[in-house]
């Protein structure tokens, strides 16, 4: 069992009325895939940002600092989605 | 030098690390020699102005006199020992330790190499596998970098940090990298980061290595038109530094000192000041798992966990 904590849920997200088993399978997988495709985004921004700017982001603070920032400001957008959905 | 090995390297070892080590030491251990010692080397360029640039960098960086005892290994023996001192954390001293010495025995392969055995002795150990050429600055520096086989060096260590990509799992941060170290459970705290946060800091400087290794590839390869040189000591356009030849016989003397004298004084160290700490960071580690035990009924105590 993944903990609210390990799947980046808030408690009352995670202790709220879940699907069946089938269901919650599939939105675990959806929304690994979704933390898949995030990463290889930021990966491919930054690959692109680090050839033109060069140190100014490649460096040990730009750089992993835009990897979070991307990372948690777009996992935030799809989760203001996904409760707009709601 | 190496650039992207230093960040992916880390995972490497967190992953083969069979007793509980700290992360976060690992990642600044790995770190930590070119962290102290990077900005003279390429100095700060402004316009036509350097500024704070070292006059010969691969003495300054590697050598001695210079600050090239940060890429040796008592250097990460005394870090990772005041570390100990001040926190009594076997994992930061173990992950420290352990960071620093890749960084040392990784750095071996330029054509520079570092003094693995100083103070007992200056001798330079090198493979000679890429030019070091530090002396180009940074741009020059990146462009043989990533035209010889030092890239080919960071992509092998990102094939190596991919072997183990259960390392990457949010299940292995949340059950393995946190419970390791209580640093995380602070910057949590310190900084209100999500669980989204924290495992995006985690696995960022992998990220971060990767996209380097290929961004640097690409702009060596299509803005810079740098010509790839994959043959050993290459590439063969960068004027590269070569420490002068020594004879086999004081180059076996210096080793035979240096290895005895670093191995003496890492079983000094332990046998009258590491052991004693390590020994004590074990029973505060018992008392307040007790502690804990007394403070709330009913809580089972794990002291199998020590």
């Amino acid at each position: 069992m993944v903990s609210p904590l390990e799947s980046g849920q808030s408690e009352d997200e995670a202790s709220g009325p879940s699907g069946d088993e089938a269901s919650g399978d599939e939105q675990r997988y959806r929304e690994s895939r979704r933390e898949v495709a995030i990463y290889i985004a930021a990966g491919i921004s930054l690959i692109l940002l680090g050839v033109v700017l060069r140190t100014a982001i490649l460096n040990w603070i730009v750089g992993p600092a835009f990897v979070v920032t991307f990372v948690v400001v777009t996992n935030g957008w799809f989760g203001r989605r996904k409760d707009a959905r709601r | 030098m190496s650039w992207a090995a230093h960040e992916l390297e880390s995972y490497f070892i967190q992953k083969h690390t069979k007793v509980s080590v700290s992360y976060l030491a690992i990642l600044i251990g790995c770190l930590l020699p070119d962290m102290l010692t990077k900005l003279p080397v390429y100095g700060i360029n402004i316009g036509n102005l350097s500024l704070l640039k070292a006059s010969v960098p691969y003495q300054y960086h590697r050598g001695w006199p210079g600050v090239g005892f940060t890429h040796t290994l008592l250097f990460g023996l005394l870090v990772a020992a005041l570390v100990f001192r001040f926190t009594g954390s076997r994992e930061w001293f173990l992950g420290l330790l352990l960071g620093q010495w890749a960084h040392v025995l990784t750095d071996v392969f330029d054509s520079v190499g570092t003094m693995v055995f100083f103070p007992f002795t200056t001798q330079h150990y090198t493979t000679g596998m890429w030019a070091y050429a530090a002396q180009q600055g940074r741009y020059g520096d990146a462009a043989a970098y990533y035209s010889s086989l030092g890239g080919m060096w960071d992509f092998l260590w990102l094939a190596l940090a991919l072997t183990g990509f259960r390392v990457f799992s949010k299940s292995y941060f949340f059950r393995t990298v946190v419970p390791a170290d209580p640093a995380w459970a602070w910057l949590r705290r310190r900084f209100r980061m999500s669980p989204t946060a924290m495992l995006a800091l985690y696995r960022a400087f992998f990220v971060y290595g990767a996209c380097r290794a290929i961004s640097w590839f690409l702009w060596a390869r299509f803005v810079d038109h740098a010509p790839l040189d994959l043959r050993w000591g290459g590439p063969y356009w960068v004027d590269k530094v070569v420490l002068p030849a020594q004879s086999w016989q004081s180059y076996l003397a210096n080793t035979l000192v240096g290895v005895i004298g670093v191995a003496l004084t890492c079983y000094l160290a332990w046998r009258f000041v590491l052991s004693r700490w390590w020994r004590e960071a074990g029973e505060r580690r018992v008392g307040v798992v007790a502690a804990k035990a007394v403070d709330v009924p009913g809580a089972g105590s794990n002291p199998g966990h020590d």
